[in-house]
């Protein structure tokens, strides 16, 4: 019994040398806005310090049909050490890279911006945490997916082919996917600046708490849409907005924030949670 | 006890109401004085007398007379109330009078301050509108993409919004790099279908934007207005490779309904 649970802190301890994981912290103070542009999927949750913390190797940035697919995860494909690269440091056609994971990092005024220097091919996702306390705004470039959990942060996500999972956040957001679906779960919704959600072909998928106050406009140019919300069709006087053949307009629990949904193919699903 | 003492005791001496002292002392006086004896001899004369007369009951005939004179009175009373009444109509009038003038004066000033009050509203209004469109302005150039989004919608609560105001939203339509930025911009001014600053944006703006949802609403605008001269650039769209099939779809259905 000994020898074994001996034998398994000597594994661990080898493999977390093994791996390599590298990881780059950032003190958040004075920084009230981060912007990422990375090609990568990102995951990213809510962080305990006051620091942004960005590490490479992403475990559950892949989702199971993915991982099916290509047959392998991320865990076992990471950074592995090349042999002929020792005692030579990588160079970036990008830029400089003054994190020691493959980013460029600059701060402007009260921004913090985050490049990307590796290709999409020679990552294998990233994992990022971050305070409540910072504005988010992430480009995935053409490949990478977007997941996020537990953020109250305002986002602005913008990805091409990658989804966009969203779990547990409160907005505002500003998101966009051209090919990929968009699920996005709230935990409450904050009033304060218009949610604006857009994919062109992908699904639209949203759950709202039951309470929820919002003023949504969905649109659909070709496909469906589908809600369980009860949608009051607020006055019709002024100039009424042209466009959108299928647009669907209506108040939730008398009006609130301004939620637009917008798909040109996919279909829209706006879930009562 | 001198004889002013004596005096105020006299009455009380003959009814018997002194003490044995106070008698004493009075007599001892008495004794001395003339002048108080003749007082005290004719005081007593005047109390037996008025006590022979008290005796007497008033005759019937004084109670009939006594209640003739009391109805008498209370006629007199009642003949002075008319009076009374018409000085009562006299004051209310002059009441009345006074208060209608207080009205008076009151509403003319009321009159005089509600012009100027106008006048201050109307000024209040113009720099509150003017407040909004800086406001809006502003926001327009916000670093988050949700509140560039809120600027654009503020101007669905406007009228008519004045050209800076459009002109920047037009900058967004045409320069923002989030495209639903772009959107919300190309929605809020689609409302605009009269104004010939919007219709030329939207002309210039489909040789240029390549998302296809943004085109896909531009489009949808120009159709509605039918717009003829967008008819150019929308066939050019059809000729391009990378330009999506339900766009093209849009074209289609669009151009057969202007042509």
């Amino acid at each position: 019994m000994k020898k074994t649970s001996i034998l398994c802190m000597l594994l661990m301890l080898i493999g977390s040398v093994g791996m390599a994981q590298k990881e780059f912290k950032k003190s958040l103070s004075g920084i009230s806005r981060i912007e990422i542009e990375t090609n990568t999927s990102i995951f990213i949750k809510k962080g305990v310090s006051n620091e942004f913390i960005i590490r490479e190797g992403c475990s559950n940035c892949k989702s199971e049909e993915e991982e099916e697919e290509t047959g392998s995860t991320w865990n076992d494909k990471d950074s592995s050490i090349d042999e002929k690269a020792k005692g030579l440091t990588p160079i970036y056609a990008g830029g400089e890279d003054n994190t020691g994971v493959g980013m460029y990092m600059e701060k402007d005024g009260e921004s913090l911006r985050v490049n990307d220097l590796k290709s999409f091919y020679n990552r294998r996702g990233l994992t990022i945490s971050v305070p409540a306390s910072v504005a988010l705004k992430i480009n995935c470039g053409n490949l990478g997916n977007v997941k996020i959990e537990n953020l109250s942060n305002e986002l602005e996500i913008n990805t091409n082919i990658g989804y966009i999972k969203l779990n547990n956040v409160t907005g505002p957001i500003t998101a966009h996917s051209t090919t990929g679906n968009i699920d996005v779960v709230f935990s409450s919704v904050n009033q304060t600046a218009p949610i604006s959600i857009s994919s062109s072909t992908g699904m639209i998928d949203i759950s709202l708490p039951s309470n929820t106050k919002a003023s949504v406009e969905l649109n659909s140019t070709m496909g469906s849409v589908y809600s369980n919300f009860n949608l009051i069709k607020p006055r019709e006087d002024g100039l009424k907005a042209i466009g959108g053949q299928k647009a669907i307009t209506g108040d939730i629990n008398n009006g609130g924030v301004k939620m637009s949904l917008k798909a040109s193919v996919g279909n829209i699903y706006l879930r009562k949670k | 006890m001198n004889c002013n003492e004596i005096e105020q005791r006299i009455f009380d001496y003959l009814e018997r109401q002194l003490s044995e002292k106070e008698i004493h002392e009075f007599e001892k006086h008495l004794s001395q004085c003339e002048a108080c004896r003749k007082e005290l001899e004719e005081t007593r004369r005047l109390t037996e007398t008025i006590k022979v007369v008290s005796s007497e009951q008033p005759k019937t005939g004084h109670f009939t007379s006594f209640e003739d004179m009391l109805q008498r009175e209370k006629q007199k009373l009642k003949n002075h109330e008319p009076k009374v009444q018409v000085l009562y109509w006299k004051t209310a009038f002059q009441i009345a009078a006074s208060i209608l003038l207080l009205l008076g004066g009151y509403l003319y000033g009321e009159y005089r301050g509600k012009a100027l009050a106008q006048k201050q509203i109307v000024q209040l209004q113009e720099q509150s509108q003017q407040l909004k469109t800086n406001m809006t302005l502003a926001m327009l150039d916000n670093r988050s993409a949700s509140k560039r989004i809120q600027a654009v919608n503020y101007t669905e609560d406007i009228k008519m919004p004045d050209n800076q105001v459009l002109e920047a939203i037009i900058g967004r339509l045409q320069k923002d790099d989030n495209i639903n930025v772009r959107l919300a911009a190309a929605g809020s001014l689609s409302r605009f279908q009269e104004n010939q600053l919007v219709k030329d944006a939207f002309i210039t703006t489909l040789e240029t934007e390549e998302n296809p949802e943004v085109q896909i609403a531009i489009i949808q605008f120009l159709v509605h207005v039918k717009e003829e001269r967008s008819v150019k650039p929308m066939k050019k769209l059809l000729n391009q490779p990378e330009v999506p099939q339900y766009v093209k779809y849009q074209v289609n259905q669009g151009l057969a309904q202007i042509l």
